[in-house]
């Protein structure tokens, strides 16, 4: 105490003095505003600029709810900083949602309809699983996708934490014509999924998300989270479950295509600039709705020849691994395109198989104009390195 | 006693138990009948769960002009504003992808349903069960699915066919 006490007299002294002498103060204020002051909760450095992008071409200013990428270009590891997850915005501003009043009901085709507080919950048994979560729109879209943030970043990854489903269901024991449950969130237009209970059995109530509560944007205070599903049925500010014996359709009603194995390679990566010609370390992410990464092999040539790159641990089911491969640039124009294939045998294809097997152009399969009818679009992805050192999406030429 | 047939008499006791699915942390409580109905108002596809009400496209039009014109547009045609976008809602030809002629409502259900629960924006779940009927009748009645004075209520309601109706596959189990 004689120590802080003694610091804020100094502080106070030497605001007084410098303000005195005119001069810029020498010790750091407690001003709100300096961000090193903020050290109850870190903040980072001011050096570090990384942030999330609305999508390509919208006019999206933050001030209402829009569809935010994650920076893939600045990420290291599997993990996604919850500021920079990516958010798809479906209703409006996040819903301010006291946790001390918050509660979860559970009712439909249930022996006994509970309802629980956030503190209840907590109190139950936990899992934590390290898992990506995918939008369904998660593909270029237009000429101006140049980056990687654009052409892939709604897809992140996170451990999240909270009760296992089957916790709850058993708690409440499910009736047998009970098939679906209907998550519903708080926000404004009471987002609903219809989701059937044999694919969400192994999804987690989750309040917290890489160490911490969610975060409002990611449904403080519980959001459902299923492995492998598309992110749309992952409700935020999940408040009812209800279990029925059918899918009841909402306006926004979708059911997801499998997400098959997908990487991308993030350095080199557009928008990106090479210092010059020698030695560096690629850099990538691969994950699979089916299943864990089992390789990924990366090509400095274009395609014509493949090495096997390194997977970095852990390389989990259903979650984001990391990839690297040693490269010597040798100055010359090149593409750079990753190929990774998951433990249930499913490999990325190229624009032209996916033309050739579900019909289309190729150009019209790149576009996800002709979509293929079991799986979201996966397809290999290249960046062209020019002899300058820029880095340039090379989908479309 | 014996220490034997305890056991049988412990296991025979869990078993019932567990058919009978008990709880087995003693968490969470009961909620009340009045608390449910209240949240619980998305109604199945068959409209099954549809309040008792009605309403026509005739009482519904002055509505649309007052409470979701603004957004929607006055035919129905879409707006966009910096405070946000109505969708169109009013087909301006019979193979328009942008309204509820289009395959997203494959059930006239999911429209009142919508209404009911999610409109107008800011002023949500505002409307009586009479207004989202009059209203789902405007629009159904303005998109050519329905006659101008043909009353919508619980039970015609689940009866119209939808133009994008025959699109609706229930998915394969493993969907989500």
């Amino acid at each position: 105490m004689t120590t802080l006490k003694g610091r804020r007299r100094f502080l106070k002294t030497g605001a007084g003095v410098s303000l005195l002498a005119g001069a810029v103060p020498v010790a750091r204020s407690h001003d709100a505003s300096d961000p090193m002051a903020r050290s109850a909760y870190g903040a980072r450095s001011t050096y570090d600029k990384s942030e999330r992008v609305s999508d390509a071409g919208s006019n999206c200013s933050f001030a209402s709810d829009c569809n935010t990428l994650t920076p893939l270009q600045d990420l290291h590891g599997i993990i996604t900083p919850p500021p920079l997850h990516f958010n798809s915005a479906h209703g409006a501003f996040p819903p301010d949602i006291n946790p001390d009043e918050f509660t979860l009901y559970i009712h439909g085709l249930v022996n006994r309809p509970l309802k629980f507080s956030l503190a209840e919950l907590k109190r139950l048994p936990f899992i934590s699983r390290i898992m990506h979560m995918e939008c369904e729109a998660n593909y270029p879209h237009t000429h101006q996708d140049t980056t990687v943030q654009h052409t892939h970043g709604k897809v992140s990854c996170s451990e999240w934490t909270g009760v296992p489903l089957s916790v709850i269901m058993e708690e409440c024991g499910v009736k047998p014509d009970g098939k679906w449950i209907i998550c519903e969130g708080m926000d404004r237009d009471r987002h609903s999924k219809s989701i059937p209970l044999s694919s969400a059995m192994d999804g987690i109530l989750a309040y917290g998300q890489n160490g911490a509560p969610l975060m409002p944007h990611q449904g403080f205070p519980l959001r459902i989270v299923i492995p492998g599903a598309g992110g749309f049925s992952n409700v935020k500010w999940l408040h009812r479950i209800k279990v029925t014996d059918e899918p009841y359709l909402t306006p926004s009603e979708r059911f997801s295509k499998p997400f098959s194995v997908k990487s991308v390679i993030t350095f080199p990566s557009g928008g990106q600039q090479l210092q010059g010609r020698g030695y560096y370390t690629i850099s990538g992410m691969a994950w699979s709705g089916h299943g864990a990464i089992k390789t990924v092999d990366v090509s400095t040539d274009g395609g014509n020849t493949w090495q096997q790159a390194k997977l970095e641990d852990p390389v989990l089911s259903k979650a984001i691994s990391r990839f690297s491969l040693k490269w010597e640039w040798d100055g010359s124009e090149t593409v750079l395109k990753s190929r990774a294939l998951d433990d249930a045998g499913n490999i990325q294809p190229t624009p032209e198989e996916v033309a050739a097997r579900i019909g289309g152009t190729v150009d019209e399969v790149k576009r996800n104009k002709v979509r293929s009818p079991d799986t979201q679009w996966n397809m290999i992805f290249p960046w062209r390195v020019k002899t300058d050192g820029s880095v340039h999406n090379d989908l479309w030429t | 006693m014996r220490p034997y047939m305890i056991l049988i008499a412990t296991v025979v006791f869990v078993t019932t138990l567990g058919t009978a699915q008990a709880q087995s942390y003693g968490l969470g409580t009961i909620p009340t009948e009045t608390e449910l109905s209240a949240l619980d108002t998305l109604v199945d596809n068959q409209g099954k769960l549809l309040p008792n009400g009605q309403g026509t496209a005739v009482e519904g039009a002055p509505m649309f002009a007052q409470r979701c014109a603004m957004c929607h547009g006055a035919n129905g045609e879409g707006t966009q504003t910096p405070a946000g976008s109505g969708p169109q809602l009013i087909a301006s030809s019979p193979d328009t992808s942008e309204a509820i002629r289009s395959g997203k409502y494959y059930f006239a259900t999911t429209l009142w349903s919508f209404i009911y629960r999610a409109m107008p924006l800011h002023q949500e779940r505002t409307l009586t069960v009479d207004q989202a009927y009059a209203l789902t009748a405007y629009l159904l009645y303005r998109n050519n699915i329905i006659d101008e004075n043909e009353v919508m209520n619980q039970r015609t309601l689940p009866e119209v066919t939808m133009p994008g109706h025959e699109k609706w596959k229930l998915p394969s189990g493993d969907s989500s």
